[in-house]
């Protein structure tokens, strides 16, 4: 039975400019602070009769706006109808849906909204190709659309225990996602409040931070140990609050994915959409063989902020091969042939010497020409190279794993980014291309890097650093891509 | 399989328009940085210096070292100037193709192809009008017929 249906009313905000708020906030205080007199009422709308008309023409052009939009959905397929100039239609069939997400945060909750994200491969960019805010009424009764368009057969679900996922948070939350999420946070509210007083509030909170701390600590210190662990402890609570309760449930075409307390989360995956999986791992996490399962999918981890593609937390090597078993049965156990080439090891310490030698040099040029400043110089030296040292401590690491392998139709890719080992396979027929890469140094040496890309709707690339290149043109040929590694380059 | 190189002419037209670009930067320098002479020899040969780089080294360099290998099944381009690059793309990836000519410049070897597919693209630059016709002959049989 189809369904017609407008977006919830909460909509309407979004479609305010923020002008509308730095215009109704005065306007509604100056009204607040009225006597309860006729004559103060006539002097207050004479004093803002310019600002409550622009105010109800914001207000109008929301509206239209809102009223423009319109969505009808069945059991087959899904259209959305908006324009205020220029009628577009867009119909996305079901079968085409890679992923479907449906979230609801804490204000969505309360006003009974839900947003709906929904993803298929022909997307260009990082973000659902349509995204509808509907009542949560519509949403459910969609989500139920969507699923009754699935095979309806249940043969495995798996929920991690709390401590698992608080160790999941630990393990997988950063300052650098905790700085990202305060810069989203500023950047969303900066939409509707005044840039000025939001910097203000920001600044003020930082530095009575800072000044706190400077009871005890030199003021720099204070800050950057500020910034890293207020950064940390966000993304640790993004995490925390983002995976409690979370639940993967595979079906024959499908996996469903519920997550979140503050945010909660529903995704419908479908399974012949997924480009990969990659089994992702922290430093730490390989030392105690734990490591947490994420997919590549179109629309997967692209719904909001702070989204991330996992499907299985943080768990114990014995339980991901039980799940990968279970939820990708046709997929082969990862396994390496072509592995790093032991005259390579030394280039793979390039980036953590670039950047160990940067701060020092920072720190030489300073004790020479400012010396003053050494006492400021002298930590934050120390601090800076420290993720330089951790780096040099994962690529130690990493030379050992670093390699590519490929089992009948699938390519397994195993190697580390910054501070995060993959362990990633794909089927042969998503690798979108091929690059095997030489530096003059790799030239003097025989070695190669080879670069796979593959299909996503953002550009993939996964990097294998160090290996042997006559050993990996031949590697690529016996498995049908052929490089032409006879005809030498010019 | 066929094999492609990318067409001199390009190479002579972008070595020439270098020239006459360094030579018109040399005119309107000496004219109007006349009295500043430090800063107008330095700007001249800047200028002289990018041109010798660029159009007698790493332009011809490139345009020797990049070949493509198109065959019914997949794409492979030879090319790369510091970092040497050997980029294989399989037929049944590509999304769509893109054809870029300039006018009048066609002649020259000013057209480049754009093969895009899901999560990356390979771009065959400075091809002649006949060899940008052939592969995208090609790759349209592959597309329409192969794939059915």
């Amino acid at each position: 039975m189809e369904r017609v249906g407008r977006q919830h009313p909460v909509k309407l905000l979004s479609y305010t400019t923020r002008y509308f708020w730095l215009l109704i906030i005065p306007l509604i205080r100056s009204l607040y602070s009225l006597s309860l007199e006729i004559d103060a009422f006539r002097a207050w709308i004479q004093g803002a009769w310019l600002d409550l008309l622009v105010l109800a023409a914001i207000v109008c052009f929301a509206w239209i706006r809102w009223l423009s939009v319109w969505f009808s959905f069945d059991g087959e397929k899904i259209v959305l109808r908006r324009g205020v100039y220029l009628n577009v239609e867009d119909t996305v069939y079901y079968t085409q849906i890679s992923t479907l997400s449906i979230k609801q945060n804490i204000i969505y909750r309360l006003l009974g909204a839900s947003k709906v994200y929904i993803a298929t491969n022909a997307g260009n960019f990082n973000s659902a190709d349509v995204t509808v805010t509907m009542s949560r009424a519509d949403a459910d009764r969609f989500y139920e659309a969507v699923k009754g368009s699935r095979q309806k057969s249940l043969n495995y679900s798996i929920s991690p225990n709390k401590l698992r996922l608080l160790l999941f948070s630990l393990l997988f939350s950063s300052t650098l996602s905790g700085v990202l999420i305060i810069i989203a946070l500023l950047l969303e509210t900066g939409e509707v409040f005044d840039r000025e007083i939001e910097a203000r509030i920001f600044l003020d909170t930082l530095t009575e931070a800072v000044n706190r701390v400077a009871q005890y600590l030199p003021p720099i210190i204070s800050l950057i140990i500020i910034v890293l662990a207020g950064g940390w402890a966000l993304s640790f609570f993004a995490n925390l609050t983002g995976f409690w309760g979370f639940i993967l449930t595979k079906c024959t075409d499908c996996l469903y994915v519920k997550s979140g307390i503050l945010t909660k989360s529903r995704h419908v995956i479908l399974r012949s959409k997924i480009n990969y999986f990659d089994l992702k791992q922290s430093f730490a996490s390989k030392v105690f063989n734990l490591s947490s399962l994420h997919v590549n999918c179109s629309g997967y981890g692209s719904a909001g902020r702070n989204e991330m593609t996992v499907i299985l937390p943080i768990t114990t090597r014995k339980e991901i091969n039980g799940a990968l078993k279970e939820v990708f049965p046709e997929y082969p156990r990862p396994k390496v042939e072509l592995k790093a080439d032991p005259r390579s090891y030394g280039g793979f310490y390039f980036w953590p010497v670039v950047m160990a030698i940067l701060p020092v040099a920072g720190f030489i040029a300073i004790y020479y020409l400012l010396p003053s400043w050494y006492v400021v110089a002298y930590p934050a030296v120390a601090i800076t190279v420290i993720p330089a040292i951790w780096l040099a401590m994962c690529k130690t690491l990493s030379m050992f794993i670093t390699g590519l392998g490929f089992s009948g139709e699938y390519l397994t890719m195993r190697y580390s980014r910054l501070f995060t080992f993959h362990t990633i396979v794909a089927p042969k027929d998503r690798i979108t291309k091929a690059v095997i890469r030489q530096s003059p140094m790799q030239r003097m040496s025989g070695a190669c890097s080879v670069i796979i890309y593959t299909s996503s709707d953002v550009k993939t690339k996964h990097y294998i650093y160090g290996l042997r290149l006559d050993k990996t043109l031949a590697f690529f040929e016996k498995n049908g891509i052929d490089l032409y590694y006879s005809e030498k380059p010019r | 399989m066929r094999k492609y190189t990318l067409k001199p002419a390009a190479l002579y037209f972008i070595g020439g328009a270098m020239f006459a670009a360094s030579v018109a930067a040399t005119l309107l320098l000496r004219a109007y940085l006349v009295s500043f002479e430090i800063l107008m020899y330095s700007l001249v040969g800047l200028f002289w210096g990018l041109s010798v780089l660029f159009g007698i080294i790493l332009v011809p360099m490139y345009f020797r070292r990049t070949v493509i290998y198109v065959s019914t099944g997949e794409i492979t381009v030879h090319t790369g100037l510091i970092m040497l690059r050997r980029v294989h793309m399989k037929m049944s990836a590509v999304q769509y193709v893109t054809r870029i000519s300039v006018p009048i410049l066609t002649l020259l070897g000013f057209n480049f192809i754009i093969i895009r597919a899901l999560g990356g693209s390979i771009v065959l630059p400075f091809l002649s009008a006949a060899d940008s016709d052939s592969i995208t002959d090609i790759l349209q049989i592959e597309i329409t017929e192969h794939r059915g």
